[in-house]
């Protein structure tokens, strides 16, 4: 199927082209970098904040990873986060960060899941006339929301993009 | 390379101001035996002391920079019986104990330290056991002006897992919020106060914060590594040894890939014609020693 975005009012004519990054808080980095990392496959990019020159112009901490063609930029949480119940896996805790996977990868990426114990809900199946096909809900070990879905448009979509060197 | 070469910590190497007070903190007061003065390879005047598996060699430095504000200490591990012990001696000889609120998990309840006569941090921790003297060198802290750069030193290069963290939970946000608040005490080196780059209205204020600290294992102790609190001056970049200095027990034969693996990351060193031992300096300018010798 395709998807019409002829009403879309933004795309690549208004030089917008795709979400960046976004900062996202959690309780503990160093738990939040072993789930990014072996869980999602987060590549690590970079530190702020980890030198005596950056403490001192008063930044926060930031570990910055890569994950295809966005970068996830982590920050400790300096006051308390509220934790969503335990068997809560779908919401929006302030937010939800849906990772685009390939059709083909979905079930790998499930047993991923699986495999490191990570709780989640679904598949859940989208309605065919959507651009989505099937999501997996979970959260990172601060309870920040996530998802992974595919798309059914996804042979339409640029492949390959990196953060580092998109095309 | 990795913890299989380095088993350990084998000694630290500690300036101080007053020789002479400085064995008497360290006999008297913490029960460690003078070996002997001018029986090692420093330079100035020093003293060897022994604590427990480990040697403590107090150097003579009439320019022993005051550590004191940072969080660069020293900590052995005793009984409880022991620490008790050291306590009563310490109290008689006018030295105050201070019991700072732990920010590190493993050391939760070890809140004893002392400062020596020149300023520098001593901690004892409690470790299972009979009798009552210092069993041995638990961690060693030093300060880094660069935590990645520790980091890649200390675990990528010499192979040292790490241990923990401090710095990087939101429970250190809030423990440095107490401390701010002045409801809790807190370790020279563990908060540090910043004013926030984005000023928040009502918050145009010093703000506390954790200081990171990072945590490697060598063997039964631990190296812990420091953000610097403020400017210090490291040592010009020809000088691969002095005081004070973190020495690591390697396995016989470790010598060789000791000297390969820091001549493959570019770190310049001294040793391996006819020493038993590597004298360098980590990526902070912290004096390093590897030794065979126990």
């Amino acid at each position: 199927m395709s998807i019409d975005d002829s009403n879309l009012e933004s795309g690549p004519e208004s030089g917008m082209h795709s979400l960046n990054h976004t900062a996202m808080p959690v309780i503990d980095m160093d738990a939040a970098e072993t789930f990014y990392c072996d869980v999602l496959g987060a590549m690590p990019h970079n530190n702020t904040c980890f030198t005596y020159e950056d403490v001192k112009t008063g930044t926060a901490i930031f570990k910055s990873f890569i994950i295809g063609d966005f970068l996830l930029a982590l920050t400790v949480a300096r006051n308390p986060m509220e934790m969503p119940p335990a068997e809560q896996f779908r919401g929006a805790h302030g937010y939800r960060h849906g990772f685009q996977i390939s059709r083909a990868h979905f079930g790998e990426i499930k047993a991923s899941l699986v495999a490191h114990g990570v709780p989640y809900e679904g598949p859940v199946v989208h309605p065919e006339a959507g651009p989505f096909g099937e999501s997996l809900y979970f959260k990172d070990p601060s309870g920040n929301f996530l998802e992974f879905v595919w798309r059914r448009d996804e042979d339409a979509l640029p492949k390959n993009r990196t953060y580092l060197s998109p095309e | 390379m990795g913890a299989q070469i380095i088993q350990g910590l084998s000694h630290l190497v500690i300036t101080v101001g007053d020789l002479d007070a400085a064995v008497a903190f360290y006999r008297d007061g913490l029960g460690m035996t003078c070996l002997g003065r001018d029986i090692g390879t420093e330079d100035a005047p020093h003293a060897v002391m022994a604590a427990g598996d480990h040697k403590v060699i107090l150097v003579a430095d009439a320019d022993h920079p005051d550590l004191s504000a940072t969080g660069v200490h020293q900590a052995y591990r005793i009984s409880a019986a022991g620490r008790a012990l050291v306590a009563d001696r310490l109290g008689a000889l006018g030295f105050k104990i201070e019991t700072y609120v732990e920010d590190r998990a493993a050391e939760a309840g070890d809140n004893f330290y002392i400062f020596d006569p020149a300023g520098n941090r001593v901690q004892l921790v409690i470790q299972n056991g009979n009798g009552d003297a210092i069993a041995g060198i638990d961690h060693a802290c030093v300060q880094h002006y660069d935590m990645q750069w520790a980091e890649a030193f200390y675990a990528t290069t010499l192979g040292l897992p790490r241990d923990d963290a401090t710095g990087l939970k939101s429970t250190d946000y809030f423990r440095a919020r107490d401390w701010g608040d002045d409801k809790i005490d807190l370790a020279p080196g563990c908060c540090r106060l910043i004013r926030y780059y984005r000023e928040v209205p009502g918050q145009n204020r010093m703000q506390p914060r954790p200081n990171l600290q990072m945590y490697f294992r060598a063997g039964a102790s631990v190296v812990g590594i420091y953000l610097a609190m403020e400017d210090y001056a490291e040592p010009p970049e020809e000088q691969l040894t002095g005081a004070p200095r973190t020495g690591f027990r390697v396995r016989p034969g470790g010598l060789d890939p000791i000297a390969r693996t820091l001549e493959a990351a570019g770190q310049p060193f001294i040793g391996l014609d006819g020493r038993d031992q590597i004298l360098c300096r980590d990526t902070g300018g912290n004096f390093i020693e590897f030794t065979e010798q126990a």
